[in-house]
């Protein structure tokens, strides 16, 4: 080893804190790049797996004529399988009386469909010869304790029809249990999925009472080649064209299946973090970098001079402090590949577990390991390039000179300030203290604000978004949906079982509803949700006006999500088309959109409803309780009413969003404590690199007599006003970055407006300003160990 | 130019052997800065320097000493004039031909040692050495035995005394055996004794036939050169020579 090398190796050991922090911060940005793009790439595998290996149809067609549809389907290029089957929703009642919104999907009893096939978990397959068995989905099994033998009812043909549950069973399309596209948040207790025999599927689905002749399937299931598969797309709406022709009401392709695009939210925000944390991290790291090598230089400027003047070539000195840095990004980046690698498992798992996926793949990704490498090495090398520029540049005749002031004098800023503002010059020495500092490198000044702005902004975005989803959920369900309970009613909603509700001790009002799944249509544009039948002075549900404003159920036209606007290409006064599930069209006027922060729907006027549909009843009721009302009473006093079939508690939903809401307080629980390990890391390399720096300077001033503590206080308020400058724009920018951040997940199902609480703001800034005293623990530690007699000594070696 | 590249009219060409310049400045100037913050460092001076002489630059603080080491050691060019040394002439060398001209003809002894803290005394030594390929350990070692320090070989410079430092600093400058060797105030850290040490120290590498220019403020040190340079305003006032030197050991401070 020649001794160059053994220099920088020894180097590295000198104050191995600060280039320990930037290595720290490396690994930080390597492993969370790493953890969060294998999640996500482990996550995709792993459905893809699912979907591979249970033949998760490509495209669901619902309505129409079905039989027909799949025989014309099946003769096209790309198809590899076809099947029909019957899907209905009807009431749900549990042992203990309890009701949901159950849906039955039809299964041949012989064996697994050919497409979207089930695991059985527990338990055994249906059987040919058990008529009533059924396989309960795993996500309504485990929530109703479910297992062989149970029994549960359905509501088929006017009554309660006993089932035995053979066995319980997972599957690709209930992954996450979504019951519509629309209603991707649905209570545990709310919704549970059957697999019962297709028979009693088309029993439960009964003959339309319009037409009452086809009692048939009602969806076709599409499985695509994988070479179609690789261009979805086309086949998709070829396919489309086709059922639209024999009347289907909604084509839905794989990436819109409702637990498919739930789920795929999910990977989508772990791609984000995969960009957001590695940007954030290894920015941090090359301003790090940046501070302790420029400080290494200046300390080494005589030594520099030295090698120059003794012969060492320009770019051996480069070379020299770029090493230093490259050393740097690779030690954080092979830390943090390896913590990225079995962080990345480790999610995975945890996530799939709370899922409840059947089926997990683990994979360390050769693209993955290498990415992270080059992120670490490329910021190292990047953020060393400046200073080993410099250290390059550094003159031989510096050696001749002994000690030079690192400092510009007199053409700082402050400088600037005294010659302006004459009065400043009164100000008392501790002051001038305390402000020359962060004028003295302004470059590094800027650095350490942009440290201290990265941090709020991970700390904002995190805490920013706890609080927008809580303000959305406070919207929802305190603003927009204003009834306690949702009734479904055997029979219409008509005046003698309205009153025979309202007159139910406790309950305050009670509207009807109707509910219709349709597709909406404005061109080529078409968009399925559900058509909401209100009477127009509704006091059940607040229509929120884009603007900000309240407006009521007009009497004619529809109101639609605002969303629609967009994916519609729809605005006020135009026309839409909308189609119900047998396939008969309407038209009507938009009236205007709402702004509701979860689903899409269309509402109209329950007079409108009628004249669109005359078989339309309302079979559906609202209820507000009055005041400090026990939600278990009411429940069990209005289902115990006749007709009502089954009841949906909003007070459940919203538990039941608030607990979804759990993983994400860890989720931000482990986002705050990255933020203050990257406020603390950047901070604690600028201040000691600053306190480093000025240690003549402070061994001259304790020397002369001032105290250890007057010159802690000084050193406190010089760090803790380099912060303070910071926290402002590390708000605002904190803001924008969870706005923009939150947006990246605003689709049609969810709208997030950002809604941060004052006291966030506050609270974040308090975080990094005790995290910058923590950081500044070990510098104000050095001061106490500083002497005039090795400062001057280190200065002279 | 090419460090190899001899210019024609080299006084090495004309004179004999033993009285060809080790060192010459002809004429040579030099100024920093430019305006009013103009600084004329050096004012136009020739000097000629014979091989194996020592000579001491003396002189008031900011008299031009140190600028005349830098344009000699090839650290600055000249504004004006010429330098030559050892026949060749590097005035107009450029950055990297200059850096090769340090690397291969002069060792440098600077006032505050510039020694490497994370490397043993050695490890300095051998630092240097080995850009011209004589950082092994024996010949590192012979140098600190030139010095004296052999048994401090494995100590850091944080270990030493000031004076051990200077010496080690001596022996990475000779261990790569230059012809010219450059001392810039090389005694003025150290108190009289240790300072005495490494006089002596010079004393011996002169008398080994190596070409000395040594910078000092103080006077004493005139007693053991050949010839004493005498500076003031960046201009050459009095040039003394000795054929007889003093020696070392009875120098008074
Ligand atoms: N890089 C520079 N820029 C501007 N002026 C300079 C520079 N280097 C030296 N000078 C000026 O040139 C003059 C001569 O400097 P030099 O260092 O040669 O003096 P010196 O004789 O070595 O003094 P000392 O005994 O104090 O070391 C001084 O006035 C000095 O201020
Ligand atoms: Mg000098």
């Amino acid at each position: 080893m020649t001794a160059l090398t053994r220099k920088l190796l020894r180097d590295l050991r000198r104050g191995p804190a600060q280039l320990l922090a930037v290595v720290a911060l490396v690994a930080l940005g390597v492993a969370l790049y790493g953890a969060s793009y294998d999640a996500y790439r482990n996550l995709d595998a792993s459905y893809n797996a699912i979907f591979d290996r249970y033949h998760f149809a490509d495209l669901t067609i619902v309505g129409g004529d079905a039989p027909a549809i799949a025989t014309e389907v099946a003769t096209i290029d790309g198809v590899a399988t076809v099947a029909t089957r019957t899907v209905a929703d009807t009431p749900l009642r549990l042992a203990d009386g309890k009701t949901l919104t159950g849906r039955v999907i039809g299964l041949p009893t012989t064996g697994q469909p050919p497409i979207n096939q089930v695991e059985v978990e527990s338990g055994s397959y249906l059987d040919p010869s058990r008529a009533g068995g059924v396989l309960a989905e795993s996500h309504l099994a485990d929530q109703a304790d479910l297992s062989e033998d149970s029994t549960v009812e359905i509501w088929v043909g006017g009554t309660w029809q006993p089932l035995t549950v053979l066995g319980t069973v997972a599957s690709p399309e209930y992954l996450w249990p979504a019951a519509s596209r629309q209603d991707v948040l649905p209570a545990p207790g709310t919704f549970g999925v059957l697999f019962v025999p297709e028979s009693l599927a088309r029993q439960v689905l009964g003959p339309e009472p319009a037409e009452a002749t086809q009692t048939g399937p009602n969806e076709v299931t599409v499985y695509y080649t994988p070479a179609a598969r690789d261009d979805a797309s086309e086949l998709d709406a070829r396919l489309a064209a086709l059922a639209q022709r024999h009347g289907a009401a909604d084509v839905v392709p794989r990436d819109d299946q409702p637990s498919n695009a739930t789920l795929a939210l999910d990977i989508k925000g772990f791609e984000e973090l995969a960009i957001m944390f590695p940007v954030l991290f290894l920015t941090a790291a090359g301003l790090a970098t940046y501070v302790v090598l420029t400080r290494r230089v200046a300390r080494d400027r005589a030594i520099i001079g030295m090698m120059r003047a003794s012969g060492f070539r320009r770019r051996t000195v480069l070379g020299h402090y770029l090493t230093t840095g490259l050393l740097c990004g690779l030690a954080g980046s092979v830390i943090g590949v390896l913590l990225g690698i079995a962080a990345a498992g480790t999610v995975t798992r945890l996530y799939i577990e709370a899922i409840g996926v059947p089926l997990t793949l683990v994979s360390i990704r050769a693209s993955t390991v290498l990415g992270g490498l080059a992120f670490g090495l490329v910021a190292g090398a990047l953020s060393a390039l400046a200073p080993a520029l410099a250290a390059s540049r550094v003159p031989p005749a510096e050696a001749m000179r002994g000690v030079v002031p690192s400092t510009r004098g007199g053409r700082g800023l402050l400088a600037r300030l005294e010659r302006w503002i004459p009065a400043t010059r009164r100000l008392p020495a501790a002051a001038w203290f305390v402000l020359r500092g962060p004028t003295r490198h302004p470059r590094r000044t800027l650095y350490t604000e942009i440290g201290v702005v990265l941090a709020l902004v991970l700390i904002l975005v995190s805490w920013g978004m706890l609080d927008t989803v809580r303000a959305t959920m406070a919207r929802q369900y305190d603003q927009v949906q204003r009834q306690d309970a949702q009734l479904v009613l055997d029979r219409p909603a008509d005046a003698a079982i309205l009153d025979d509700l309202a007159g139910v001790p406790g309950v305050a009002a009670v509207e009807p509803i109707t509910e219709r799944p349709i597709t909406l249509e404005a061109g080529s544009k078409t968009y399925a949700t559900a058509l909401l039948g209100l009477r127009p002075d509704t006091t059940m549900h607040t229509f929120l006006d884009p603007d900000g404003g309240t407006r009521p159920l007009p009497a004619t036209g529809v109101l639609l999500g605002t969303a629609l606007r967009e994916d519609l290409g729809v605005n006020s006064g135009d026309r839409v088309s909308l189609r119900f599930l047998d396939g008969s069209p309407a038209d009507l006027t938009v009236a205007g959109f709402v702004d509701e922060p979860l689903g899409t729907f269309a509402y109209v006027s329950l007079d409108q409803v009628r004249a669109l549909d005359a078989t339309a009843r309302s079979t559906g009721a609202l209820v507000r309780f009055d005041p400090g009302t026990d939600a278990e009473a009411m429940r069990r006093a209005l289902t115990s009413r006749p007709g009502v079939v089954a009841y949906e508690d909003t007070e459940a939903l919203r538990r039941a969003a608030e607990d979804f809401m759990g993983l994400f307080y860890v989720f931000v629980g482990v986002m705050l404590l990255f933020g203050g390990m990257l406020a603390f890391t950047v901070l604690f390399a600028t201040m000691s690199v600053n306190v480093a720096e000025r240690s003549v300077e402070i061994a001259t001033l304790r020397a002369s007599g001032v105290s250890q503590r007057r010159l802690a206080r000084l050193v406190t308020a010089e760090n803790l006003l380099l912060v303070t400058v910071g926290i402002l724009p590390g708000l605002g920018l904190g803001w924008l970055a969870t706005d923009a951040y939150l947006s990246a997940f605003n689709t049609d199902l969810m709208r997030f407006a950002t809604d941060i609480r004052p006291g966030t703001f506050a609270w974040s800034a308090l975080a990094v300003v005790v995290v910058a005293l923590l950081a500044q623990l070990p510098g104000l530690r050095a001061l106490g160990r500083l002497d005039l007699g090795t400062v001057v000594r280190e200065r002279a070696g | 130019m090419k460090p190899s590249a001899r210019p024609a009219q080299t006084d090495a060409s004309t004179a004999g052997d033993d009285a060809a310049p080790a060192v010459e400045l002809l004429g040579a100037a030099k100024t920093y800065g430019t305006g009013h913050a103009e600084v004329h460092a050096l004012r136009g001076v020739d000097l000629t320097v014979l091989p194996g002489e020592m000579v001491v630059l003396l002189g008031p603080s900011g008299s031009g000493k140190t600028t005349l080491l830098n344009l000699v050691g090839g650290i600055e060019p000249p504004t004006t004039g010429r330098v030559v040394v050892g026949g060749r002439e590097i005035t107009d060398f450029d950055e990297k031909a200059r850096t090769t001209y340090r690397r291969g003809t002069v060792g440098f002894v600077f006032q505050f040692f510039n020694l490497v803290p994370t490397l043993t005394a050695l490890e300095n030594v051998r630092l240097v050495a080995e850009l011209t390929g004589r950082g092994d350990r024996e010949r590192a070692m012979h140098a600190l035995e030139d010095v004296g320090l052999a048994d401090r070989a494995d100590h850091f410079p944080a270990q030493l005394s000031g004076g051990e430092q200077q010496r080690v600093a001596i022996a990475r400058a000779i261990a790569k055996d230059p012809p010219l060797l450059l001392c810039d105030e090389p005694t003025g850290a150290l108190d009289l004794e240790t300072g005495l040490g490494v006089l002596r120290t010079l004393q011996r590498l002169n008398r080994a036939g190596r070409t000395l220019l040594v910078v000092t403020h103080n006077a004493a040190i005139a007693a053991i050169a050949h010839r004493v340079v005498r500076m003031r305003s960046g201009e050459i006032v009095t040039v003394t020579t000795t054929d007889t030197p003093g020696d070392a050991d009875e120098v008074t401070w």
